[in-house]
C-alpha cells in the first residue's frame, strides 16, 4: 500500500509558502517609504502599526514607515559612530587594549574574517605588548614574517640592553623610536596617531604596528596583492613601436611613465577620489612645461568629486569631462605608457587610475582622437598617409549611408547615369524605402558587432561568417536590400573600424544615425543642417579650457603634427592651445650633424 | 563692443567672403552678362573697384567709433532721434536683405533640387538653424566660418579647374565692342552684392584691432573679386551667349561639365557651396541684424531678440514675393538704389558728419 500513500502524498502535496523576501521590510517597500518620510509626522503615527508583524501583504505594508534604517538602528548607530571616529580624526589611545577594542569595531572583527589583529610582545626586557593589524591577503606575508615579527620578537632580545630605550646615552628617545630606528628592516616606515590614517593603510596593504603605551602606530609597507603584469596593448596595437601596456596597478603605470620620461621635472602627485573606496589617481605633469593654471584645474576637478564609488576610469571621465551632453569624448583614453609620456611631453596632464588599464589625458582635441602613436614610429609620408586614411574612414563613417539615403531618395541626378541604372536596378525589387533599407542593414551591423564583443571567445570566429556572409548573402538573395548597400554599410563600418579612439568611434556610430534620419528628412539639404549644428557644437566645445578643434579652429600656431604628420625635425613648437610653459620643443636645426663638420666629433657644431 | 566675442581681421576677411561669394557666384555672372554681354569680366573690375572704396568708408567709420556698432555711433553723431531712426533702418535692413537671401536660397533648392517640397520648409530649415549658431555667439560662428569655408573655396576651385578644359576664351573677344556704357551697366546690379561688406559696420566693434579693419575690408573685397573674376570668365567662356537665358549658370555650368569618361554631374559641388555658404551667409545677416535690434531697443542680451528675428524673418521670406522671378526682378531692377543708399549712402553721410563734428578717434588721435 506503499505506492498508495505515495500517491496520495503527491496529490496532497502543497508547497510550504515561501519567504516572500529577505528583507523583512522588502524592497517593494521603498516607495511607500518615500511617502512616509515626506509626511513627516504620519510616519509616526502609523509606527504602531508596523509593530503588527511581517506576514501580511505586500500592498498592506507599503503603506507603513517601515524601513531597514529604523529596524536596524542599532548597527545603523554605530555605524555612524565609527563613520565619526573616521572622519573625526579621532586620535589613537596610549592603551593597547582601547585601541583594540576601537579597531576591531572599526573592522567589524569577529565576523569579518580578513583582518588580523596579531598580538605580539616585543622581545625587549621587560617585554611589551603590541598589535600588529594587517588584511589578509593583501599583505606579503613573507615581509611580514622575515621583515616585522621576526626582529621584534626574537632578534630585538640580542641588541644590547644598556643603548635600549631610557638608558642614558641612549641614542633613541624611547621605544617606539627604537622600535622604528632599529628593530623593522623595512623599506618604508611611516608613523600616525589616528584612527583614519592606521585604517587607510591597512586598507591599502600595509601593516600597523601598535605599541601598549604609545599612542601612534607604525605603518610598514607590506603590500603584496596579486596583479597582471605588464603585457602588450590590447585596444592600441602597434606594429613597430613600444609594445608595453598599463596594468591595474597604478605604481606599476606610473613607473612605466618615469622609465620613458627620465626627467626631475616629471611630478607625479596623488589624489584620492571617492568617499567609500577611495581611489588613488595620479596626475603626472612636467614641471616645467605644464601650464600651472591646467594642473591647477585637473586637481580641483579630481579632489572635488563627491561620489561614494568612482573605480574606473570611465566612471572618472564622467566625472570630470567639460560637457557631459556631447557625444564626443573629452578626454583622451589610453592603455599606452609612450602615448601619455609623449603627451607630458607636449605640456598636457596625465591621469592615471589605480585599477584601470586605461590612463587618461587632457586637455584633448579632435585631433588627438583620431591619432595613433604609430603615426609617429613611421617615417612621415607613411604616418601622413595613414592620417589620411583614417580621416576619410571618420567621413564615410558618419555620412556615408546617410548620402545613400539622400541620393536614391532625392538627387539621383548626382551620379552618373550608367551607376544610376546599376543602381535603381538592383533596388527594383527591393520593396523597403531606402531609409528602412539602410536602418535593417545598419542595425544588423551594430547587432553583429556587440554580439561579437559580447560572444565567448571559442565561437566568435562562427559570428564573423554568419554575419557578414550569411545574413548579407541572404538579405540580398531574398530582396530585402540591395546590393549595393551591403556595399555602403560594409564600407561604413570599415570606416568605424579606423577611428582609433573607441569612445570616438562609438559616438560617431551613434551621430551615423542622426544623419540618416536628416538624411530621410530633407536629403542633402538635412544633411548639410545637421552638419552644421555639428559644426557649431564642436567649435564651442571645449576640454579643460581649451577648444576641441584646435588649432584648427580657432586658428592657431599650427606644429607640424596635427591633420598631417610633419617630419621629426619640423616639430618644432608644442601645441599653442595648452600654453606650455616652454614653446619650443627642440632648436630650429636639430639635425646638427648637418651642420658639423666630417671628422669633427661631439655636439658643438658651428 | 555688445556681445564679449572677439574676432580677428583674418576672420574678419573670412567672414566678409562668406557673406558675399556664395550668392554672388549663382546670379551675378547672370545678371552682368544681361547687361555687359561679353565684357562681364570688366564690370566685375569696376564692381571691385567701388566696393574698396565703399569698404574703404565703412572701415574708416569703425575705426573711429572702436567697439561701437553703428546703432551706437549714429544716435552720438545725428542725436537720438535721427540716429534712432538710422540704427532702425540697419536693423530692418539686415532682416529685409536676409529674406532676400533666404528666399533665394530656398527658391534655387526648390527649383532644381527639391520639386515638390513646400517652399516653406526650407525657410524654417536655414532660419532654425541661424538661429541656433547665433545663439552661441559671434565667436562660434566665426570658427563654424573658419572651418567651412575653406570647404568651400576648395569646393569652387575644383568646379573651376575641371572646366578648363572645355573653356573657349575666344567667348571673350572682341573685347569693349559695345564702349563703357553696358559695363558700367552691368554693374550696376553687381554692386549690391559688392556692398555686403556693410555687415562691419557692425562687427568691427568686436574687432580685436579695430585699426586693421580698413585692411581686412580691403583684403575681403579683393579676394572676393578675385574669385568672382574667375567665376564670371569661366561661366562666360564656357557658356558663351547661352549665360543670358541660364537663371543660374553656375549651376549649368556644373551640370554640363565633363571631364573624361567618368568625371561628371558635379553639380553636388554647387549645391554644397551653396548650402554651407548660404547657411553661413544668412547666419551672419541675421546675426547683425538681432545685434543691431537688441541695442536699438537697449536691451542687455540677445537670445530673445534672435528667435523674434528668426520668426519675422521666416514670415518675411515666405510671403514678400510670389516667385523665383519676382524675386529676380526686384533683385536686378527695383532694390539697387535703396540698398545702394543703405550700404554706402548712409556709411558717407556718417563719416561727414563724423568729420565735421570731429567725433570719435581719429588717426591724429590716436598716437
Amino acid at each position: 500500500m506503499s505506492w498508495l500513500k505515495t500517491l496520495l502524498q503527491y496529490l496532497l502535496y502543497h508547497k510550504p509558502r515561501p519567504e516572500s523576501t529577505v528583507f523583512q521590510a522588502g524592497i517593494e517597500d521603498k516607495p511607500g517609504q518615500a511617502e512616509t518620510g515626506l509626511a513627516g509626522g504620519a510616519g509616526g503615527r502609523r509606527q504602531p502599526q508596523a509593530a503588527g508583524g511581517g506576514g501580511q501583504k505586500t500592498s498592506g505594508r507599503k503603506k507603513r514607515g517601515y524601513s531597514a534604517r529604523e529596524k536596524f538602528s542599532g548597527q545603523v548607530e554605530e555605524n555612524l559612530s565609527i563613520e565619526e571616529i573616521l572622519q573625526g580624526e579621532v586620535k589613537l589611545a596610549y592603551s593597547l587594549e582601547e585601541n583594540r577594542r576601537v579597531l576591531a569595531k572599526i573592522f567589524h572583527v569577529p565576523q569579518n574574517k580578513d583582518v588580523v589583529l596579531r598580538s605580539l610582545s616585543i622581545g625587549t626586557n621587560p617585554p611589551v605588548k603590541a598589535l600588529l593589524v594587517f588584511i589578509d591577503g593583501i599583505t606579503n606575508a613573507q615581509v611580514q614574517n622575515l621583515a616585522i615579527l621576526q626582529p621584534l620578537m626574537v632578534l630585538s632580545g640580542l641588541v644590547d640592553e644598556r643603548r635600549g630605550a631610557g638608558h642614558a646615552g641612549s641614542v633613541y628617545r624611547d621605544l617606539f623610536d627604537r622600535v622604528r630606528e632599529a628593530l623593522l628592516p623595512n623599506n618604508q616606515v611611516a608613523e600616525t596617531d589616528t584612527y583614519r590614517r592606521v585604517v587607510d593603510d591597512v586598507l591599502g596593504g600595509n601593516s600597523a604596528l601598535l605599541i601598549d603605551g604609545f599612542n601612534q602606530a607604525l605603518l610598514l609597507e607590506t603590500k603584496g596583492w596579486h596583479y597582471r603584469s605588464v603585457g602588450t596593448p590590447q585596444v592600441e596595437a602597434v606594429i613597430q613601436g613600444p609594445q608595453e601596456a598599463f596594468t591595474e596597478q597604478i605604481r606599476i603605470n606610473t613607473s612605466l611613465v618615469r622609465k620613458i620620461i627620465r626627467d626631475p621635472a616629471l611630478v607625479t602627485e596623488f589624489i584620492k577620489v571617492g568617499k567609500s573606496s577611495p581611489l588613488q589617481c595620479a596626475v603626472m605633469y612636467m614641471a616645467n612645461l605644464a601650464n600651472p593654471d591646467l594642473v591647477r584645474e585637473v586637481k580641483r576637478r579630481l579632489s572635488n568629486i563627491r561620489a561614494d564609488y568612482v573605480q574606473e576610469t570611465g566612471l572618472m571621465e564622467q566625472m570630470i569631462e567639460d560637457n557631459p551632453y556631447y557625444p564626443a569624448p573629452q578626454v583622451l583614453r589610453t592603455e599606452r605608457p609612450d602615448r601619455v609620456a609623449a603627451n607630458i611631453m607636449e605640456g598636457k596632464v596625465g591621469i592615471l587610475v589605480g585599477g584601470n588599464p586605461f590612463a587618461m589625458v587632457v586637455p584633448v582635441t579632435f585631433w588627438d582622437l583620431m591619432q595613433v602613436p604609430e603615426d609617429a614610429y613611421v617615417r612621415w609620408p607613411f604616418g601622413s598617409f595613414m592620417r589620411l586614411i583614417r580621416y576619410a574612414g571618420l567621413f564615410l563613417a558618419m555620412l556615408l549611408p546617410a548620402h545613400y539615403v539622400a541620393i536614391v531618395g532625392y538627387h539621383q541626378e548626382f551620379i552618373p547615369t550608367d551607376l544610376l541604372l546599376a543602381m535603381t536596378g538592383s533596388r527594383e525589387k527591393v520593396p523597403f524605402p531606402s531609409i528602412v533599407e539602410v536602418l535593417i542593414m545598419e542595425l544588423s551591423f551594430e547587432l553583429i558587432r556587440e554580439a561579437g564583443i559580447r560572444i565567448p571567445g571559442t565561437v566568435g570566429t562562427t559570428l564573423g561568417i554568419i554575419g557578414a556572409l550569411i545574413l548579407g548573402q541572404a538579405a540580398v538573395a531574398a530582396n530585402i536590400v540591395s546590393p549595393i548597400l551591403i556595399i555602403v554599410v560594409a564600407v561604413t563600418a570599415l570606416g568605424s573600424f579606423a577611428i582609433p579612439n573607441y569612445s570616438f568611434s562609438v559616438s560617431i556610430r551613434v551621430l551615423r544615425f542622426v544623419y540618416i534620419f536628416l538624411a530621410a528628412l530633407l536629403g542633402l539639404l538635412g544633411i548639410l543642417v545637421g552638419f552644421f549644428i555639428h559644426a557649431g557644437l564642436l567649435v564651442s566645445l571645449k576640454s579643460f579650457g581649451s577648444p576641441f578643434m584646435a588649432p584648427a579652429v580657432p586658428v592657431m600656431r599650427k606644429g607640424h603634427d596635427y591633420f598631417l604628420r610633419g617630419m621629426a625635425w619640423q616639430q618644432e613648437t608644442r601645441p599653442d592651445y595648452v600654453e606650455p610653459l616652454q614653446e619650443r620643443r627642440q632648436p630650429r636645426i636639430s639635425r646638427r650633424w648637418l651642420y658639423t663638420r666630417r671628422g669633427r666629433q661631439g655636439g658643438d657644431g658651428p | 563692443m555688445f556681445e564679449g566675442s572677439k574676432i580677428s581681421s583674418r576672420q574678419a576677411v573670412f567672414l566678409i567672403t562668406t557673406v558675399i561669394v556664395p550668392t554672388s557666384i549663382l546670379f551675378l555672372p547672370h545678371m552682368i552678362y544681361v547687361a555687359a554681354k561679353r565684357d562681364a569680366w570688366l564690370s566685375v573690375l569696376a564692381i571691385t573697384l567701388f566696393g574698396l572704396g565703399v569698404g574703404d568708408i565703412i572701415g574708416r567709420l569703425g575705426r573711429r567709433f572702436p567697439g561701437q556698432t553703428v546703432v551706437q555711433y549714429s544716435r552720438r553723431l545725428l542725436g537720438p532721434v535721427l540716429g534712432g531712426a538710422v540704427g532702425l533702418v540697419y536693423a530692418g535692413f539686415f532682416i529685409y536683405i536676409n529674406a532676400f537671401v533666404v528666399r533665394e536660397f530656398s527658391e534655387m533648392l526648390v527649383t532644381n533640387y527639391y520639386k515638390e517640397t513646400p517652399q516653406v520648409v526650407f525657410v524654417l530649415g536655414i532660419v532654425f538653424v541661424a538661429v541656433y549658431i547665433v545663439w552661441y555667439g559671434l565667436e562660434v560662428l566665426t570658427r563654424v566660418n573658419d572651418m567651412v569655408l575653406p570647404l568651400v573655396l576648395i569646393m569652387l576651385g575644383v568646379l573651376l579647374i575641371t572646366s578648363v578644359p572645355i573653356a573657349e576664351p575666344e567667348n571673350l573677344l572682341p573685347v569693349l565692342d559695345n564702349g563703357v556704357g553696358p559695363v558700367l551697366q552691368g554693374a550696376v546690379p553687381a554692386a549690391v552684392f559688392f556692398d555686403e561688406t556693410v555687415i562691419m559696420l557692425v562687427l568691427i566693434s568686436n574687432l580685436t584691432r579695430p585699426a586693421e579693419a580698413r585692411v581686412a575690408i580691403a583684403k575681403a573685397v579683393l579676394l572676393v573679386g578675385l574669385i568672382q573674376l574667375l567665376v564670371v570668365v569661366t561661366v562666360v567662356t564656357v557658356l558663351g551667349t547661352l549665360t543670358e537665358n541660364q537663371l543660374y549658370p553656375t549651376l549649368h555650368l556644373a551640370r554640363h561639365l565633363r571631364v573624361g569618361p567618368y568625371l561628371a554631374n558635379v553639380d553636388p559641388l554647387i549645391l554644397l557651396i551653396w548650402i554651407l555658404g548660404g547657411f553661413l551667409k544668412v547666419t551672419i545677416f541675421h546675426y547683425c541684424a538681432t545685434i543691431c535690434a537688441a541695442q536699438l531697443l537697449g536691451l542687455s542680451g540677445y537670445g530673445l531678440v534672435s528667435v523674434v528675428n528668426g520668426a519675422i524673418l521666416s514670415i518675411l521670406a515666405v510671403v514678400l514675393w510670389e516667385d523665383a522671378i519676382e524675386l529676380s526682378y526686384q533683385i536686378s531692377r527695383i532694390i539697387p538704389p535703396f540698398f545702394l543708399a543703405v550700404q554706402a549712402g548712409i556709411p558717407v553721410l556718417l563719416l561727414a558728419v563724423a568729420f565735421f563734428k570731429r567725433q570719435g578717434v581719429t588717426a591724429g588721435d590716436r598716437n
